[in-house]
């Protein structure tokens, strides 16, 4: 297996690179980059988009000046003296409070000792238009006659003007440091300023171009400012100044009087946007012609803005709609009034934070064991959960949470597991793919092998012809090799004129091994027998045989198998038959006379088994005409399909029926193995099956 | 092929039972390694009860002569016991009665490597 070499098995690894991307993205989640912010905007419009706030209560009614205002007015802006008509008619219908959307920062064009200058009058003229009153102070007469709310702006550089607000108590901590905080004002000319009871902070901070959110306090330079709507809520309902709570350095809350609205850290609340459509709104031309409907002045809280679209105060709005500024307030005013204002309380990132440590965790651990299928699925519901979760508590709890940067980590984290598992599936794949292809070689190799094997053991086996002419004795040899190469072996050759050699064998084992092995066995008792002596000489040449080849077989015995031998030297001239038998099963003796004798004794172990053993050999005289029958454990276990054993007994059955036929020893050989045949069937041979036969017909 | 084995005093005995031919020699093997590695001289002596052997192949043998060969390397005992007539009648043919001291039972085996696990035997 060492060529294929480790196949990674994926998972650990990629789970380690995964808790890697994931500790990194939620580096990132924490750090809010710039990028970050853009996503939970999109986010927060997009369920604004998804589910814009209803109108229920209308404490606030818009006061146009439209298009149709300034045709029947003139052109913006207008004298003071007509804002000072206009406040008076809206007060006239006693409204709960005016809010004036318009910074009236430099004194009037049109009032009469500007008149004067700028028309070039002559001292008459000049003299009755000095006479006339000053527009600017009609203004601040009617400003402070009304409950009005002057809107003032924060600028990031110091103006020394004066800052007006109302009172500001702050109590529960100190947050100065976080809410909203200029440097300088941008308010109304010093006299209307002073006049109007009521000051609010129109400014907002957009965020690429939209206004999402309004504070409803903030400071310029040292003074605490109410919001536009705050102060608008603290005239309506004559309270005297504004509480802030505030929990350490963070706003809890905005109050006044009874009504308590919570804010973000920074005092400021995200705004719940609803359609234009359905909001109550009033020209300011049919205020003035005493045309308005009364009931939408009376008690309300009455915005004056400007909403012509020449006058460019429009802004986008977090719900993707354009509308002037002044709408944003009134959008602002109802959510209080409905208990709908949206917050994102600190605490908020923390519970966006374990969501994608938790659902990525479950990413880690499952995407590198899950099929692409189920994966998909998981991250799928992943995602769908986490957008659920954050329009759920949008709509139901007024509060923010950011589902798009979790689910967009999840998304990345969950693309880079894919990814990894997708290659090592891949690699998987591929070492598969080369292993099949090494056992594939591995296989030929092998085949090959056995091929070569096969030819050396037929190669080594003796020809058919080696006795030819010999009629003292006939041999008859037939080896049925099994499927794969056997261990099976024999031998026969004349030693000389009148001595035959012959040996059988089997090698414990298959393949290669045992093919080589049962060579090299062959080869040393083929060089060693070749001596000449008497019977007695013959026998102890045969025993010394075996030591001899039993302790070279050993030596070279790597495979730790054994061999079963037995080998004989025939005295053509006398029948004498000297024999050593080294754990085979021993021969059989078959009479002229049907008599079956055993050839026992000359013994020893199979060789290999006892390395230093002494094998001594033996004799036994044939008469002419016996038939010596030698076979391997082939024949005596081959096996019939129902796994039955052949067996000595069935052997010497066939053995005993031998003489009565007359048979020779090719005939004798080939009953045998019909025999064999007829019992086994058609199994599969599962041994080497040899049969030797040897018959000598006297000297 | 089951395998258990028993101690008595200094004599460790091991029973094979069923057949042992390639398809449980290996697992056979396996199973008598961890005996053989303490027969040697003056420590355990080992029989093996072969009264539960229905057969053994020549894979089987070939175990049988790697546990000799360890068990002489090591100067230790193992002797054979209780093989019924066809395991006795393929131990005759293959000589490894050459190999194996071969006892008729158990109690024959243990008296002659250890008079003190007979006793034990004995005593039940």
């Amino acid at each position: 297996m060492t060529a294929a070499g480790p196949v990674p098995t994926g998972a650990g690894h990629i789970r380690g690179v995964g808790v890697a991307v994931l500790l990194l993205l939620v580096a990132l989640a924490w750090l809010e980059t710039p990028w970050h912010r853009r996503l939970q905007f999109a986010w927060f419009d997009a369920c604004q988009t998804l589910s814009p706030r209803r109108l229920v209560e209308l404490p606030a009614t818009v006061v146009q000046i439209d298009e149709k205002a300034l045709a029947e007015l003139g052109q913006w802006p207008w004298p003071r003296s007509v804002m000072a008509r206009l406040i008076d008619a809206i007060d006239a219908h006693q409204p709960s409070a005016i809010g004036i959307d318009v910074i009236m920062a430099e004194p009037d064009r049109w009032s009469p000792a500007r008149l004067a200058d700028q028309i070039g009058a002559d001292a008459e003229t000049r003299a009755r238009l000095l006479a006339l009153p000053d527009t600017d102070a009609q203004l601040a007469e009617a400003l402070a006659r009304a409950p009005v709310v002057l809107g003032i702006g924060g600028l990031p550089d110091t103006t020394g003007a004066p800052v007006r607000a109302p009172p500001v108590l702050v109590r529960g901590g100190d947050p100065q440091k976080g809410v909203r905080t200029f440097a300088g004002v941008l308010a109304s000319t010093e006299v209307l300023d002073r006049a109007a009871p009521g000051h609010g902070l129109l400014s907002s901070d957009l965020e690429g171009g939209v206004v999402r959110r309004m504070p409803l306090i903030g400071r310029i330079g040292e003074t605490w400012v109410p919001g536009f709507s705050m102060e608008m809520l603290r005239l309506a309902s004559g309270a005297r100044g504004v509480v802030v709570h505030a929990d350490g350095a963070r706003v809890k809350s905005v109050a006044v009087a009874d009504v308590v609205v919570p804010t973000d850290a920074d005092g400021a609340v995200w705004v719940h946007f609803s359609p234009r459509d359905g909001r109550p709104r009033v020209s300011a031309a049919d205020v003035l012609a005493g045309r308005a409907d009364k009931t939408l002045l009376a008690s309300r809280m009455v915005l004056v803005g400007a909403t012509g679209l020449g006058l460019l105060d429009y802004q986008t709005a977090a719900s993707g709609e354009r509308m002037p500024g002044i709408e944003v307030h009134a959008q602002v005013l109802e959510s209080v009034f409905d208990g709908a204002i949206l917050l994102r309380p600190h605490w908020m990132r923390w519970i966006e934070i374990m969501l994608l440590a938790c659902a990525g965790i479950v990413l880690v651990a499952a995407v590198p064991v899950f099929s692409p299928r189920r994966s998909v699925l998981l991250i799928g519901a992943a995602v769908a959960g986490a957008g659920i979760l954050s329009l759920g508590l949008f709509r139901d709890r007024h509060l923010l949470l950011d589902a798009a940067t979790p689910s967009l980590a999840l998304v990345i984290l969950f693309g880079a597991l894919l990814a990894l598992t997708l290659a090592a599936a891949t690699r998987r794949e591929r070492a598969l793919e080369r292993e099949v292809q090494r056992q594939r070689e591995e296989a030929a190799r092998v085949a090959g092998e056995l091929e070569a094997a096969r030819r050396i053991q037929t190669g080594i086996l003796p020809r058919p012809d080696a006795l030819a002419g010999e009629t003292r004795v006939e041999v008859a040899c037939e080896m049925t090799p099994a499927r794969e190469v056997g261990g099976d072996l024999y031998d026969f050759f004349a030693l000389d004129r009148d001595r035959l050699f012959f040996l059988i064998g089997d090698v414990s084992g298959k393949g290669l091994p045992a093919s080589i092995f049962m060579a090299v066995s062959k080869a040393l008792y083929k060089s060693n027998a070749l001596r000449r002596g008497g019977a007695a000489a013959d026998a102890a040449l045969i025993g010394e045989l075996m030591t001899r080849a039993n302790a070279e077989v050993a030596r070279e015995n790597s495979e730790a198998m054994f061999v079963t031998l037995f080998a004989g030297i025939l005295d053509l001239g006398t029948g004498v038959l000297a024999y050593c038998n080294a754990g085979h099963d021993d021969p059989t003796l078959v009479g002229a006379n049907g008599a079956l004798t055993r050839l026992r004794g000359g013994d020893g172990p199979p060789l290999c088994v006892v390395d230093d053993f002494s094998y001594a050999g033996t004799t036994a005289t044939l008469a002419p005409g016996d038939l010596l029958c030698l076979v391997t454990d082939g024949v005596t276990e081959a096996q019939d399909r129902a796994g039955r054993l052949y067996g000595g007994v069935r052997l010497a059955a066939v053995l005993a029926a031998l003489p009565g036929a007359g048979l020779g020893a090719a005939a004798a050989r080939e009953r045998i193995h019909a025999d064999v045949a007829l019992f086994v069937g058609g199994a599969e041979p599962a041994d080497d099956l040899t049969i030797l036969t040897v018959r000598w017909n006297g000297g | 092929m089951d395998f258990a084995s028993r101690r008595l005093a200094d004599v460790v005995i091991a029973a094979p039972a069923g057949r042992i031919d390639h398809s449980s020699a290996e697992d056979f093997k396996t199973r008598l390694a961890p005996i053989l590695e303490h027969c040697t001289e003056g420590s355990d002596r080992v029989v093996l009860d072969f009264s539960g052997v229905e057969y053994i192949s020549s894979v089987g043998l070939r175990v049988l002569m790697l546990a000799a060969k360890q068990v002489k390397a090591q100067k230790g005992m193992i002797v054979i016991a209780g093989m019924q007539p066809v395991v006795k009648e393929i131990f005759d043919i293959s000589r490894f009665n050459y190999v194996f001291a071969a006892f008729p039972g158990v109690r024959a085996a243990v008296g002659d490597l250890s008079t003190q696990a007979l006793a034990l035997l004995e005593a039940g």
